[in-house]
């Protein structure tokens, strides 16, 4: 698929012909420098952006084709996003980042909150329900905006350098959260990212110039690098 | 699209977070709102006082005006016409009016001040059943006159005829002429009462008339007094005779009536004689010897008695009364038995044997000279002397409209240091006091208006009439009265002619919708009437003119409070890009963003149309409570000036809504379209 942005002499081609299947339950790492195009096709498998052409299916669901609507409803109960700003609202408290999308679902449930609540205890947060974003250090932050993206049970977890803002610590503990994810709830995980220290987790790195793929990788790259880690 | 309650939830708790929005917002519609609830409100107000002074749903029917040569040749409109507009599918009821022809002056009082006022031009006849306000009026609202069997129709003798001075003296003072001399226990019924103002004097209570001398010759001679000194007169008669009596005989006999009755005439006799004794009686005239002799002995009688003694002495024949008294006569001896007896009547005054026979006419004047004014009537406050008939009639009963009311409150009251009167007190008035207290004298053939008074060569005369209650149809500046006076009146000042063409045609209409066809059957050429100008409808234009004005300033200022909203909320969407990029992120579809900015216009206009409502009720009752005091009286000045119907709050709340939703628009559509990953990936 394409992708451009701008017109005219100002357009900017940001994808130019990416090819690329993610199976049910990988852990793919993008990575790349900035503006080669990592985070529009990330946005465009979640549906946030639309290619120029081609064909995206996500989930079974051609979100190309699809309307508005549906798309909105994939990314309630089936996607997940997590990014590098955290993207926290900040006048609700962290249980109620952590419900929001429970405001957007068409079927109503009793049990937001709890489902709330066992999402923070999941990221470890469990007592921080009612602090607001403000209070929390970033690691926290990312926490809550991970117990968010896992609120619908997802099937598929969308991150945006999810440790860009993190010192390595906290980076690496979200790095190992997300691995246990994969492996334990079989959450298929795209990853974009420029930290070898997260891509070392991926089964399968993509790499990235210019709008266009131009490595894959799995085992090797994983090991090499792993080496120095 | 979200779950509804989601909405709202949301939608508040963005408004909660961010108060300086919402007052930046919503201060315009506040102003905006408050000013179209205060106007819509004033302008219904003086709608409603408009159709009180001009009612709507009657429409009257006018001659157009024509005239050739300075003559007025007018269609007429008379019962035929009527007939041919009863006749129209469009009209449910006709009823024909009629001015007064001819000039007329009224005068009365009103709370001990004198009121005069011109009734020529400001009278007008309806049918009886037209005004039909309350109980009393429906009583006493009719033509009284068509009633001829009234027991309470006495023979009376007016005071002076000149109306002229009826009405134009003082009332309350019997005019000079009036005054009779000689007779001090004469005036039975207090003239007063005959003149709007006079508070009915009680009758002198009469010395206790003695009986009528059964004869004669006691008493009654009296006489004669020094008149006839001369001769034989006195010698005759039975009585006292002693003829010449030159003394101030009289006095003695029974005859001195204290009675009220004495005329004035000549039967007063200057000489002292005069006086008391039941003569007094009617029998005023002739009995009066010019001598003092003046027999007023029981004589008087009715006069009639030719048995004056021709003697010198009692000068005049026909001085004795018939009565044997006729003292005086120079040897006249008894002319006849003893005359029928003098009555009290019921009503305090004296009279002769007319109490039997009510109807009878007033004694006729042989001598062409006036008679005594002769007043029996009844209940004054409702039946008075009349000039012409000579006999009690009840009173013209006439209504006011409230317009009448507030124009002498507010052109005469004030400037006249009178009382002021609203219809309350009109009311209160009559009921507590009866209706004395507003009952006029009119002129009939005069004016008050200097040398206009030339159509008619018909001598004036007076009329009394009162007022019997304030009417929603009375003519709006005028008295109303039955349309029978009227008729009557222009008849005998004008002629026949004048009596049968009316001045208009009220008509009722089945419905509104009715007065277009209407109006164009008036125009055809066969039928050549046309509506009055209904200046209630011009006026009602003026009103819905300023009150387009009104609403045009009002949407003026809200659709700058919506202009100001759609900026303020486009500030607001681009302040909230990241937020509403995640709100994409996580499941909200363009629509639910859209509603969600929407939400929080329409609930910036429900808010802001509740403030402005409330500042119009504030702004409202402080202008009521200024206008109370702070502004003086004037016509149809309203308790509120201002009329918050239902459906101008509704309107109000319901504009102000969907104006913040118009505003809200475009930074909604704006707020939808965003590309949620560039909102979300740029910090």
């Amino acid at each position: 698929m394409t992708k451009s942005y701008g017109v005219g002499s100002a357009k900017t081609q940001v994808l130019r012909g990416v090819n690329l299947d993610v199976m049910p339950g990988e852990l793919v790492a993008l990575v790349g420098q900035s503006g080669s195009g990592k985070s529009t096709l990330l946005n465009i498998i979640g549906g946030l952006d639309m290619p120029d052409a081609g064909e995206v299916e996500v989930l079974g669901v051609d979100t190309l084709k699809a309307g508005d609507a549906k798309r909105a409803r994939l990314r309630n109960q089936n996607i997940g996003f997590v990014f590098q700003a955290f993207n926290l609202l900040d006048h609700l408290d962290v249980l109620g980042n952590v419900t929001i999308p429970a405001a957007f679902a068409k079927q109503k449930k009793d049990d937001t909150r709890e489902r709330g609540r066992e999402a923070l205890r999941r990221v470890g947060l469990a007592d921080f329900a009612h602090r607001h974003p403000s209070e929390l250090s970033g690691g926290q932050k990312q926490r809550v905006a991970i117990a968010r993206a896992l609120f619908g049970a997802p099937g598929l977890l969308l991150c945006d350098e999810p440790t860009g803002n993190l010192d390595s610590e906290t980076g690496k503990e979200v790095i190992d959260f997300f691995r246990e994810l994969n492996a334990k709830d079989k959450v298929t995980l795209v990853i974009v990212t420029h930290e070898r220290r997260v891509s070392s987790v991926a089964q399968r790195v993509i790499a990235m110039r210019d709008g266009m793929i131009v490595e894959t990788s799995d085992s090797e790259i994983n090991a090499e690098g792993a080496g120095p880690a | 699209m979200m779950p509804a309650k989601n909405l709202v939830k949301m939608v508040l708790a963005n408004t909660v977070r961010s108060p300086r929005h919402f007052i930046l917002s919503s201060f315009g519609i506040v102003i905006g709102i408050g000013a179209f609830v205060l106007f819509l409100a004033l302008t219904q107000k003086a709608g409603h006082v408009l159709e009180e002074v001009f009612p709507l749903d009657e429409v009257q029917v006018v001659a157009p005006r024509v005239s050739l040569l300075g003559k007025d040749t007018s269609k007429r409109l008379d019962d035929s016409t009527v007939k041919m507009i009863l006749a129209r599918p469009e009209v449910a009821s006709a009823v024909p009016r009629m001015n007064l022809a001819f000039p007329a002056a009224g005068r009365g009082d009103f709370e001990g001040s004198d009121l005069k006022f011109e009734v020529g031009g400001f009278s007008d006849g309806v049918d009886a059943s037209f005004v039909q306000d309350d109980e009393r009026i429906r009583e006493q609202f009719k033509d009284w006159d068509a009633i001829p069997s009234d027991p309470k129709r006495l023979a009376c003798v007016p005071p002076g005829p000149d109306p002229e001075d009826a009405v134009r003296n003082a009332p309350g003072k019997p005019p000079k002429n009036m005054i009779r001399a000689g007779n001090p226990g004469g005036n039975g019924a207090n003239g007063g009462d005959l003149w709007g103002g006079g508070s009915p004097a009680p009758a002198p209570t009469p010395p206790p008339a003695p009986p009528p001398a059964p004869d004669a010759g006691s008493g009654s001679a009296m006489g004669a007094g020094s008149g006839t000194g001369t001769g034989p007169a006195a010698g005759s008669a039975p009585g006292s005779g002693s003829g010449s009596g030159s003394g101030p005989a009289a006095g003695s006999g029974p005859a001195a009536g204290s009675g009220p009755a004495a005329g004035s005439g000549p039967a007063a006799g200057s000489g002292p004689a005069a006086g008391s004794g039941p003569a007094a009686g009617s029998g005023s005239g002739p009995a009066a010897g010019s001598g003092p002799a003046a027999g007023s002995g029981p004589a008087a009688g009715s006069g009639s008695g030719s048995a004056a003694g021709s003697g010198p002495a009692a000068g005049s024949g026909p001085a004795a009364g018939s009565g044997p008294a006729a003292g005086s006569g120079a040897g006249a001896p008894p002319a006849q038995p003893a005359p029928p007896p003098l009555v009290i009547n019921q009503y305090g005054s004296i009279g002769t044997g007319t109490a039997e026979d009510p109807l009878r006419p007033a004694p006729a004047d042989p001598n062409g000279k006036k008679l005594n004014y002769y007043n029996p009537c009844p209940d004054p406050d409702v039946y008075y002397c009349d000039d012409a008939e000579r006999i009690c009639k009840h009173r013209v009963p006439v209504v006011l409209s409230s317009t009448v009311v507030e124009l002498y409150n507010n052109q005469f009251a004030k400037s006249h240091g009178m009382p002021m009167a609203d219809e309350n007190l009109v009311n209160f008035l009559i009921q507590s006091r009866g209706l004395s207290a507003m009952r006029f004298s009119i002129g009939l053939g005069n004016t008050t208006i200097a040398g206009t008074s030339t159509v008619t060569k018909k001598k004036p005369r007076r009329v009394e009439a009162v007022v019997v209650g304030v009417s929603s149809r009375a003519m709006q500046v005028g008295v109303t009265m039955p349309i029978q006076y009227i008729t009557r009146w222009n008849k005998e000042y004008m002629g026949e002619e004048a009596a049968g063409a009316y001045s208009s045609i009220i008509v009722k209409l089945r419905d509104r919708t009715k007065l277009a066809p209407f109006g164009e059957w008036l125009k055809d050429p066969n039928v050549g009437l046309r509506l009055e100008d209904n200046l209630g409808e011009r006026f009602a234009t003026v009103i819905f003119v300023i009150r387009l004005l009104f609403l045009i300033i009002s949407i003026a200022i809200l659709v700058i409070a919506i202009i100001n909203i759609g900026h303020n909320f486009f500030i607001q969407v681009s302040e909230r890009r990241r937020e509403i990029g995640i709100m994409r992120a996580v499941g909200a579809t363009e629509g639910d963003v859209m509603l969600i900015v929407l939400g929080e216009a329409a609930l910036i206009g429900i808010v802001g149309g509740l403030l402005g409502i409330g500042l119009a009720l504030g702004i409202g009752w402080a202008w009521n409570t200024y206008a109370a005091t702070g502004i003086p009286r004037f016509p149809f000045k309203p308790e509120s000036w201002f009329e918050f119907k239902t459906w101008i709050w509704g309107s109000a709340l319901g504009f102000s809504t969907l104006f913040c939703i118009l505003g809200g628009y475009l930074p909604a559509r704006r707020a939808a379209k965003m590309e949620p990953a560039q909102a979300l990936t740029q910090n």
